[in-house]
């Protein structure tokens, strides 16, 4: 069995970051401290997760 | 003991064993269709409703307006992109990660089968999110690297629903052609290297035609899927770019035209069998020695 080359692995990272993209971004999103749909930058926060407990 | 002889009991046997099944199949399959199909034949006004008659308006409608047509054509166009970019990309995924040593390989599989797990809603909503209007996170980046000069507009287009439906579906192709690869005897590449064949002639004449199978089969499913999806080309699509399932969705519960919903839906089984079945046996009689 012959390894992969470097244009497979690249493939293979491209391949990957396609899969996982709107996995990330939907948990990032989760954290942002906005009332709206923003991707948090700077600021971080439990906000929304407090909202769920508090409407269980 | 001749079938003939056998008691009745032993001749029974067979229908009672696979009787609930087949009870579960024909009240939960035929009977819906059945009712669907009959559905579409009868009529529909806005005063009176559906009316239990038997006419072909919603057919000769469908069959004949522009508009239907607009939107069955786009289906097919949708469908058979996806399916392409699903062979294009999901093939040499699978031949890489077959290539992994086995640490990676399961990790990778993991990564890749796993957002099978995860709601088609979420996923979806995770590419909207990229997309985002003129300025989303994907717009931004290809900007900074000078790839575009413009904005690509992603949401409501068919390129968006195209790249979103092709992350959803690819899963299954991988998954078909990683079955068909685990068959491979390695020894067969080894061979033919040692006989002197190059990198590309070793994949172009020994496994490609080895794994062509899976690859077949993964294209029907993912073609199948992508032509029935409904959920990718609401959200990506939205009100304006309208697909075969979404349409059917929206005369059934907007407009309340259930006969004509029926028309759309029954239409898009009709033609999804008749690629499917004319597809399978084009292929079966090209690659017959592969199936043997």
């Amino acid at each position: 069995m012959r390894r992969n080359g470097p244009l497979a692995l690249t493939f293979h990272a491209l391949f990957v970051t396609f899969i996982l993209a709107p996995i990330v971004i939907v948990c990032w999103v989760a954290f942002t401290p906005e009332g709206f749909l923003s991707i948090p930058n700077t600021e971080f926060s439990l906000r929304w997760f407090r909202e769920i407990a508090r409407y269980p | 003991m001749s079938a003939v002889a056998a008691p009745l009991g032993r001749q029974a046997t067979p229908w009672l064993l696979s009787g609930p099944a087949l009870l579960l199949f024909v009240g939960v399959m035929v009977v819906p269709i059945a009712m669907t199909v009959l559905l579409s034949f009868h009529d529909f006004s806005m005063s009176k409703g559906i009316q239990p008659v038997f006419i072909l308006r919603n057919w000769h409608e469908v069959l004949t307006d522009g508009y239907f047509h607009e939107m069955f054509l786009r289906t097919l166009r949708i469908s058979v992109i996806v399916t392409v970019a699903c062979i294009a990309l999901g093939l040499p995924e699978a031949y890489i990660l077959n290539r992994m040593a086995p640490r990676w390989r399961s990790l990778f599989l993991l990564v890749i089968l796993g957002p099978l797990l995860i709601s088609v809603v979420a996923r979806t909503l995770g590419w909207a999110l990229l997309f985002g209007g003129e300025t989303g996170l994907i717009n931004k980046t290809l900007l900074r690297l000078g790839v575009i000069d413009s904005p690509v507009p992603f949401m409501f287009t068919e390129t968006g629903v195209v790249v979103a439906l092709t992350h959803v579906l690819i899963p299954f192709m991988i998954l078909s052609v990683w079955t068909a690869l685990q068959r491979v005897d390695p020894q067969t590449e080894n061979a033919a290297r040692s006989l002197g064949a190059s990198q590309t002639t070793i994949l172009r004449r020994i496994v490609l035609p080895q794994v062509m199978p899976g690859v077949l089969s993964g294209a029907i499913i993912v073609f199948a899927l992508a032509a029935s999806a409904f959920a990718t080309p609401a959200i990506i699509g939205g009100r304006r770019l309208k697909v075969a399932a979404t349409l059917a969705y929206d005369e059934f519960l907007n407009t309340l035209n259930w006969p004509l919903g029926a028309a759309v839906a029954v239409l898009l089984l009709v033609g999804l069998i008749a690629i499917i079945v004319g597809s399978n046996r084009l292929i079966e009689r090209r690659y017959a020695q592969v199936f043997q």
